[in-house]
């Protein structure tokens, strides 16, 4: 198995840390994408979109981080943590619902803010405050209906890990390093799940491999 | 038992749900929200969907929110009546899920940003912004251009049939064709015309048509 990418990239460290919870042999391939690497012929015709990460096994190639997770939980099903629910087409849905919600309901506001808050800074440009303040309330009503549901349940999406918390990784440990940590440590049950997630073994090694690239 | 999906019929995120259970036969009732009034965001919804979207569904004791989530649901939970949505093997059902990521992430955001600034506010009697109009359609234009390259490969997104990549697509693309003029994206494209003529052409999708306009 093979996956192209950027240990920056939170779309590369969320297949990344599905492939260390299922302890499995992959090779790991540096995109370049200060040289434009991703926008290459060759990378392309991994993704047409040009986006990190690509991933190959055999003759499957797959793009999107999310569809690629969802190959890895299911193919190495017996292996390594079982990041599914398996059992019924009503758990799996359970699943995909939490699985759409941070796609679709964090992922926009948290990914803004991230921009504005760690990437900016980063390569020297302005954060534009009034952006930020914008992505922080929508975030934080995002974060009012996570604090519901894990008064409720120890996990998103039920009582254990599963690929619908691990999404959420990349973009968790970059705002946890930023001003918004707050909107996470002002919310009890949401603060401990971030505590949770962000010391699992898998995660710890993602991290080591993004200590290496700074 | 029906299945209840709560929702005004002609907004984009029910129709994905509708067009879903009428391709597998599965009888549902619709309960309309007036959404200009705000009954998405009530109590009583907020239950439902606490996010306060359309749409939710009911079937039995079971609920469900994120429309993505619940066609992947009831196309697996028929999976062996009408046509096969999902794919057949799992590399099948992986290509399937990169495309309907595809849609969730390169393409939803910007049809919706269009439609919202073209149709929706103007309806609203609030102005649009047509610069944020005019990048989305910039970059909508480059989507669609990796869209024709796919179908020039194969007749669907994930493959030679129909599937919930190709279906996720049809209430977005109606509305940029339909109501906000911008049919030439589809109809300059070879591949993407020949596509949407044959998928919207879907008994299913036309039987929701026709049950939207009554």
């Amino acid at each position: 198995m093979k996956l192209h990418g950027n240990p920056l990239s939170t779309a590369t460290q969320r297949v990344l840390a599905c492939l260390y919870e299922k302890d499995v042999e992959f090779q790991f391939v540096d995109v370049d994408m200060g040289a434009g690497e991703h926008k290459s012929e060759k990378f392309l015709s991994l993704n047409p979109f040009g986006q990190v990460p690509a991933f190959e096994e055999g003759d499957l190639k797959l793009f999107e981080s999310r569809a690629t997770t969802q190959y890895i939980a299911q193919e190495f099903s017996d292996k390594g943590t079982q990041l599914l629910l398996p059992g019924s087409n009503k758990t799996m849905a359970v699943l995909q619902l939490w699985k759409e919600v941070e796609a679709h309901q964090f992922d926009p506001p948290a990914t803004k803010l991230v921009y504005e808050l760690r990437y900016k800074p980063f390569f020297g440009l302005t954060t534009d405050t009034a952006v930020a303040e914008e992505n922080e309330a929508k975030l934080g009503k995002v974060l009012d209906v996570y604090e519901g549901r894990l008064a409720q349940s120890k996990y998103l999406a039920c009582e254990h890990f599963s690929l619908a918390d691990l999404h959420h990784l990349p973009t968790v440990q970059y705002l946890m390093g930023s001003s918004a940590k707050k909107l996470f440590d002002s919310r009890p049950h949401v603060s401990a799940w971030v505590a949770v997630i962000t010391a699992r073994p898998s995660w710890t090694k993602v991290q080591d491999m993004v200590k290496q690239k700074v | 038992m029906v299945v209840k999906v709560y929702g005004p019929i002609k907004a984009a995120c029910p129709q994905r749900v509708l067009s879903c259970l009428l391709e597998k036969d599965v009888d549902f009732q619709v309960v309309h929200l007036h959404l200009d009034a705000g009954d998405h965001k009530k109590p009583d919804f907020l239950l439902r969907q606490p996010f306060g979207q359309v749409p939710a569904i009911e079937d039995g004791d079971f609920k469900l929110f994120e429309s993505r989530a619940i066609i992947r649901y009831y196309a697996t939970k028929y999976e062996n009546r009408g046509p096969n949505l999902l794919g057949n093997s799992l590399e099948e059902k992986a290509v399937v899920d990169q495309w309907l990521e595809v849609e969730a992430h390169n393409f939803n955001d910007l049809v919706y940003n269009l439609v919202l600034q073209l149709v929706i506010l103007p309806r609203m009697g609030k102005q649009g912004d047509s610069a944020l109009a005019l990048t989305c359609q910039q970059k909508l234009d480059k989507v669609f251009d990796i869209y024709e390259q796919r179908l020039s490969a194969s007749a669907y997104l994930a493959g030679d049939s129909f599937t919930l990549a190709d279906l996720s697509h049809q209430p977005g693309i109606r509305y940029l064709v339909e109501d906000a003029g911008m049919g030439h994206l589809v109809s300059q494209r070879k591949h993407v015309n020949a596509w949407w003529e044959t998928i919207s052409n879907r008994p299913a999708w036309k039987k929701l048509m026709k049950l939207a306009s009554d």
